[in-house]
C-alpha cells in the first residue's frame, strides 16, 4: 500500500468533513453554488497531488466578489439563514483555494461546524442531530490531524482521538443542555426562512385544482386528557372563508371578528394539548368548538396572545417553530342559537355575483320551494348529492367559467372543497346564512404515543349554516357522497378504489405499526428534546428539589452537574491512564536493577539492558559475567522473537543473580 | 520587510520582560531541577492557543444563535463541542503532568556547533506530541509510549570552547486538538563541554613530535585489522567488547586488533605555533583529531597536566576535554 502524502491526507480529511457538513444544505443551496464549492474541492485536491500553484490573491478577491454578487442576486439579501448559508458555503470553497497552513484548515473546520448548526436551524429532527454529531466528529478529526505532527498521524488515529475527546464530553454536554437557562424571547429578530406553507391555504378555489396532493407530513398531534372523541366529531377548525366571488372563497378579517363565541349548552368538554408543526401562518387548529384555554398558557417565550376569530383561534404572529398549546373544546356546543348579529348575517348571506351560477339559482329556488324550511332544504340538497351520480375523487376535471354550475350539473366529481363550496353557495342562494370552514378532519391514533396524529392529508373543508334556534350548525356535504371519508377520517383515493387500498394496508399491518412506532419516537423526541423550554427546566428543578431557589436553582444544578462531570472525567482519565502493570519478566528485571542501584549501580533512565550491562561490567568486573547473563536473558525474553522458554530461563537467572547479590 | 515601529518594539520588550519575570517566578517556585524530574501537575501551565480562542468565540456565537432561535438541537450541538473542548483541555494538561525527565548525557560539540543535551522522557502511560525547546531551538515533537522512555535531544548554540550551560528547558504540547497549549519550565542546571574547534588542516604542518617519531608502516588505520579475541579486562573500552558473542550466552570477550600498538606521541601545547592561546589550542585539537584518525597512540600535555597516552574515541574526548577546560576564564 502506498502511503498518501501528509499534505494530501490533511486536505482529504478537511474536504471530506466539510463536504459532509454541506450535504444537508444541498436541497436549498443554489445549484451553481454547490457546483462551485464541489469544483473548488476537487481542484484543490488535484492541485495538491499535481503540485499546481494556488491562484493569486487578486483572482481570489475577484472570485469572492463574484460569489457575493451571485448570492445577492439570488436572494436579494446577504442576511437570513438561506443567504447566509449560501455565502458561507461559497466562502469555504474560496478559502480552500488558498488553504495551506493549519490555520486555513481550522477556518474550514469552523465553517463546517457552522454549517451543522445551520442544518439544525432548518430542521430539528433526530436524524439531523445524529448526522450533525457525525459530521462534528469528522471535523474534529480533521482538526486533530492538522494540529498534530505528521508522524503522529496514521490514517485512523485522528478519528479515534476525536471520538474519544467528544465522547468523554457527553456527560458535561448533557448537564449544560439540562441546566443552561433558556431565553424567554430573542436577542434579535429572526427573519422567516423558506416560507413554504403547507396544508391549508387562506383561500379555496376548487375549480382550479386539478389534483390534490396527498402529503403524509404531520400537521399536528393531539393528546386528549380523557378519552378521545369519536371520529365523526374530530373536526379541527382552522379558518372561516366567507367572501365568495363565484369562483373563490376568501378569508375576511375584521376587528369585530376577534371576540369569544356565544356558547350556550356547551355539553361535555374535552381537554387536550396540541403540538403544531410550523405553518408560517397565524392560525392554530382547535377542535370545534374551542371554549377556552388556561390563562397565560400557550407557547411560552413567543409572547403571543390568542384571539377568537369566528371561533377559529389566531396567534398574533406566524408559527415558525413547533409549538404546543392547551385547549378546551365542547364538540356538541350550540353557538349563537338565538340571534345572528347583523354584520355576520350580511356577510354570510352576501349574494353571489350577478350572472354567476344561473342553473344553481334555479335549482335552489326549486328545492326550497319544495322544502319550505331551512332544515328540510338542507336535507334535500344532501340527498341530491347522495342520490344523483356525484362521486368523490382527488383528481377531478378542471372547471370553467361557471364552476358551481359545472360541478353541480356537468362534472359531478370532486373532493371536499367542491362539495363544501357548492353546498354553501346553494345555502346562500336559498337565503340561509352559510360559510365554508377549512380545517382538518380525523387523524391516526398512535397507540405507542397515545396521541392523535393529524396529517396534511387530513385537511378538509366543510360548511356551516346558521339555523334559527340551533345556531351555527356544521354540515359536511362530503359525508353525503363519501361517508368513508368522514368515518375513517382518511383522505382516500376515489371511493371505488378504497377497498383495494384497505386490503393492501391490512396486509401491511406491520408496516403501519412500524410507521406508528417511528412517529411515536419522533414525537417523544420533539416533546422532550426539541421542546425543552424554561417550563421543562422548572419541572426538572422541582424533581430535583431545587425549585424553591428560583433562578439560583439552575445555577446550583449547573455547578453541581459540572462538578460531577469533572469528577467523572478525572476518574475516567485516571483509570484510562493508569500505569501499565509490569509483567513478571519486567518486575524481575526491575528488582535486579533495584538491587544493583542499592550497590551504587543505578540504571540510567534511557539506558538499555545491554548498555547497562556494559557499564556494570566496566564498573564491577566481578559482576560482568553473571549480570551479562541476566541482561542477555532479559533481552531474549523481552525483545527477541520467542522460541519458547525464554521467560522461564530469564526468571531463573534473575532469581539466582539476586540471591548471589544478596549473599554479597 | 518593514522594520518594526518603536511602539511594537517596546511592546515586544515589555512582553519579553514579563515572560522573563514569569519564568523567574516559576523557577523560584519549583527550585532547581537536579537529576530526574517528575513534572508535578502544579507546575504544568495551560492556556488556550489562538486556535482555542477562535474556537471559544465560535462556540459563543453558536450559543447566542441557538438561544436566539430557541433551537434546542443547535444548543445541544454547541454543548457537545464545548464539552469536547473542555475534555481536550484536561487531556492536554494530563499529557504533561506526571511526565519524568532525566538528563541522558550531553554530546560535546566543537565550538560553533550546537551542543546537544539529551533527555530521557519516560512515563507510565502514553504521552503525545511533546516539544522540548531551549533558548537555542526546539527539538522535533516526540511521543512516549506507555511504560517506556524516549530520548530527545535539545540543541544549544555555542560560540567558543569551554562550558555552555543549558538555560531553562521548556516542555510543551498542544495535544490533542491544538486548542490548548500546556507547558512547563524545567531548570536542569546542565552544562556541556565545548571542544575547541580544530584548526584547518592545511595551514600549518603536523606537530613536530609526530613528524619525527612516527614510522608509518603503511597501516594507518590499525583498527581495521582484526587479530582475535581475548578475555575482558578492566579498562577495556566497551566498544571493543564482542557483544554478539556475549549475547549468545558466552563470556565477555574483547576484540583485538593489530596495529594498535605503536610508539606513543605526546602533543605539547608548546609545540603549537602562534601567540594566541585559543589559536594554539585549536591547532592542538587538530593534532589530536588527526592522531586519532590515524590510529596513533597519543597523549596531550598542557603545562603540568598530561592525558594519555592512549587511543580510541574516549581517549580522544578526554584529551579534547582537557583542551576545552584549559585556563578557562571565569564565566566562560
Amino acid at each position: 500500500m502506498n502511503r498518501v502524502a501528509p499534505g494530501l491526507a490533511r486536505l482529504l480529511a478537511t474536504c471530506g468533513a466539510l463536504a459532509a457538513s454541506l450535504l444537508p444544505h444541498l436541497g436549498h443551496l443554489p445549484a451553481w453554488a454547490s457546483a462551485a464549492v464541489a469544483g473548488a474541492m476537487l481542484w484543490r485536491l488535484a492541485a495538491e497531488q499535481r503540485g499546481w500553484a494556488l491562484p493569486p490573491r487578486a483572482l481570489r478577491l475577484l472570485a469572492a466578489l463574484a460569489a457575493t454578487i451571485g448570492v445577492l442576486a439570488g436572494y436579494r439579501t446577504l442576511n437570513g439563514l438561506d443567504a447566509g448559508t449560501a455565502l458561507l458555503a461559497l466562502m469555504a470553497g474560496l478559502k480552500l483555494t488558498e488553504t495551506r497552513a493549519p490555520r486555513d484548515h481550522a477556518v474550514l473546520v469552523f465553517i463546517g461546524y457552522f454549517m451543522c448548526i445551520a442544518a439544525l436551524l432548518y430542521e430539528q429532527s433526530f436524524v439531523r442531530l445524529a448526522y450533525a454529531l457525525l459530521v462534528a466528529w469528522l471535523l474534529t478529526a480533521a482538526l486533530a490531524r492538522v494540529h498534530r505532527p505528521v508522524e503522529a498521524n496514521t490514517p485512523v488515529r485522528p478519528f479515534r482521538l476525536a471520538a474519544h475527546t467528544l465522547a468523554l464530553g457527553v456527560p458535561l454536554a448533557a448537564v449544560l443542555f439540562l441546566f443552561v437557562p433558556r431565553l424567554e424571547g430573542r436577542f434579535w429578530a429572526v427573519p422567516p426562512h423558506g416560507a413554504h406553507t403547507t396544508g391549508i391555504d387562506e383561500e379555496l378555489n376548487p375549480g382550479d385544482v386539478a389534483e390534490l396532493s396527498q402529503s403524509e407530513d404531520p400537521a399536528f398531534r393531539v393528546w386528549f386528557t380523557g378519552a378521545a372523541p369519536p371520529a365523526e366529531q374530530l373536526y379541527f377548525r382552522v379558518l372561516v372563508l366567507e367572501d365568495f366571488d363565484g369562483r373563490r372563497w376568501r378569508r375576511v378579517r375584521t376587528a369585530e371578528d376577534a371576540r369569544p363565541p356565544e356558547v350556550v349548552a356547551a355539553g361535555p368538554a374535552v381537554d387536550y394539548r396540541v403540538a403544531l408543526e410550523p405553518t408560517q401562518r397565524d392560525w392554530l387548529p382547535g377542535l370545534d368548538t374551542v371554549i377556552g384555554w388556561p390563562a397565560g398558557f400557550v407557547a411560552r417565550g413567543r409572547g403571543g396572545q390568542l384571539v377568537y376569530f369566528d371561533r377559529a383561534i389566531l396567534e398574533r404572529r406566524p408559527v415558525t417553530t413547533r409549538i404546543t398549546y392547551q385547549l378546551r373544546s365542547a364538540p356538541a356546543a350550540q353557538v349563537m342559537p338565538s340571534r345572528l348579529p347583523e354584520d355576520l348575517r350580511a356577510r354570510d348571506l352576501a349574494p353571489l355575483p350577478t350572472g354567476s351560477a344561473p342553473r344553481a339559482r334555479a335549482l335552489a329556488l326549486r328545492l326550497y320551494a319544495q322544502a319550505r324550511a331551512p332544515r328540510a332544504y338542507i336535507e334535500r340538497v344532501l340527498k341530491l348529492f347522495a342520490t344523483e351520480p356525484f362521486s368523490y375523487t382527488l383528481a377531478p376535471r378542471r372547471l370553467g367559467a361557471q364552476p358551481i354550475d359545472e360541478f353541480l350539473f356537468d362534472t359531478r366529481e370532486g373532493f371536499c372543497e367542491h362539495y363544501a363550496s357548492a353546498f354553501t353557495a346553494l345555502m346562500r342562494l336559498a337565503g340561509i346564512p352559510a360559510r365554508v370552514v377549512v380545517g382538518y378532519q380525523g387523524g391516526d391514533f398512535n397507540s405507542y404515543g397515545g396521541y392523535l396524529l393529524v396529517r396534511q392529508s387530513h385537511a378538509h373543508a366543510w360548511s356551516e349554516v346558521w339555523l334559527e334556534g340551533e345556531g351555527w350548525t356544521r354540515i359536511d356535504p362530503t359525508a353525503a357522497v363519501a361517508p368513508e371519508r368522514v368515518r375513517r377520517g382518511q383522505l382516500g383515493a376515489d371511493v371505488a378504489g378504497e377497498d383495494a387500498a384497505e386490503r393492501l394496508f391490512a396486509d401491511l399491518a406491520w408496516l403501519r405499526g412500524l410507521r406508528a412506532a417511528w412517529d411515536a419516537t419522533r414525537t417523544a423526541w420533539y416533546e422532550h428534546i426539541v421542546s425543552f423550554d424554561p417550563d421543562s427546566q422548572a419541572r426538572l428543578l422541582k424533581a430535583l428539589g431545587l425549585d424553591s431557589y428560583g433562578w439560583q436553582g439552575l445555577a446550583i444544578a449547573l455547578a453541581a452537574g459540572f462538578a460531577l462531570a469533572a469528577l467523572g472525567l478525572g476518574v475516567w482519565l485516571a483509570w484510562e491512564l493508569r500505569p501499565a502493570r509490569p509483567d513478571r519478566v519486567q518486575a524481575a528485571w526491575l528488582r535486579v536493577c533495584a538491587r544493583l542501584a542499592a550497590q551504587g549501580l543505578a540504571r540510567g533512565a534511557a539506558e538499555g539492558p545491554l548498555d547497562f550491562a556494559a557499564r556494570v561490567a566496566t564498573a564491577r568486573p566481578a559482576l560482568a559475567g553473571p549480570f551479562g547473563q541476566v541482561a542477555a536473558a532479559y533481552v531474549a525474553a523481552r525483545y527477541l522473537p520467542p522460541a519458547g522458554g525464554e521467560r522461564e530461563r530469564f526468571l531463573a537467572v534473575a532469581r539466582g543473580f539476586a540471591a548471589a547479590l544478596a549473599r554479597g | 520587510m518593514r522594520a518594526p515601529g518603536p511602539l511594537r518594539r517596546r511592546w515586544a520588550a515589555l512582553r519579553r520582560a514579563a515572560s522573563e519575570r514569569v519564568v523567574e517566578w516559576s523557577r523560584r517556585r519549583h527550585g532547581p531541577d537536579l537529576g530526574v524530574v517528575t513534572i508535578g501537575r502544579r507546575r504544568v501551565y495551560i492556556l488556550p492557543t489562538q486556535l482555542g480562542a477562535g474556537y471559544a468565540a465560535l462556540l459563543f456565537a453558536m450559543l447566542l444563535g441557538g438561544l436566539n432561535y430557541g433551537n434546542n438541537l443547535a444548543l445541544a450541538f454547541t454543548f457537545v463541542l464545548a464539552a469536547g473542548g473542555w475534555v481536550a483541555m484536561h487531556q492536554c494538561h494530563r499529557n504533561l503532568a506526571g511526565l519524568r525527565l532525566a538528563p541522558a548525557g550531553t554530546r560535546a560539540p566543537y565550538a560553533g556547533d550546537p551542543a546537544e543535551f539529551s533527555f530521557a522522557l519516560s512515563s507510565a502511560y502514553a504521552r503525545n506530541d511533546l516539544v522540548l525547546s531551549a533558548a537555542g531551538g526546539a527539538a522535533p515533537p516526540a511521543s512516549v509510549g506507555a511504560g517506556s522512555a524516549t530520548t530527545v535531544s535539545v540543541l544549544a548554540p555555542t560560540t567558543r570552547r569551554g562550558r555552555v550551560p543549558l538555560g531553562r528547558l521548556r516542555i510543551e504540547s498542544t495535544f490533542p486538538l491544538g486548542l490548548f497549549r500546556a507547558w512547563t519550565w524545567v531548570h536542569p542546571e546542565l552544562e556541556c563541554l565545548v571542544y575547541p574547534r580544530p584548526a584547518p588542516r592545511d595551514r600549518e604542518g603536523p606537530p613536530p613530535a609526530i613528524e619525527a617519531g612516527s614510522a608509518h608502516d603503511g597501516r594507518a588505520r590499525g583498527e581495521e585489522d582484526f587479530a582475535g579475541l581475548r578475555a575482558f579486562r578492566d579498562g577495556d573500552p566497551p566498544r571493543r567488547i564482542a557483544w554478539k558473542a556475549w549475547a549468545r550466552g558466552g563470556e565477555l570477550v574483547v576484540k583485538q586488533f593489530v596495529g594498535a600498538a605503536r610508539a606513543p606521541v605526546v602533543l605539547y601545547l608548546a609545540d603549537a605555533p602562534g601567540r594566541d592561546l585559543e589559536a594554539r589550542l585549536a591547532r592542538l585539537a587538530r593534532w589530536v583529531v588527526d592522531a586519532e584518525e590515524r590510529g596513533d597512540r597519543y597523549g596531550v600535555r598542557l603545562e603540568a597536566r598530561e592525558t594519555g597516552p592512549g587511543t580510541g574515541l574516549a581517549h580522544r574526548n578526554r584529551c579534547l576535554a582537557q583542551l576545552a577546560t584549559y585556563k578557562l576564564a571565569a564565566g566562560a
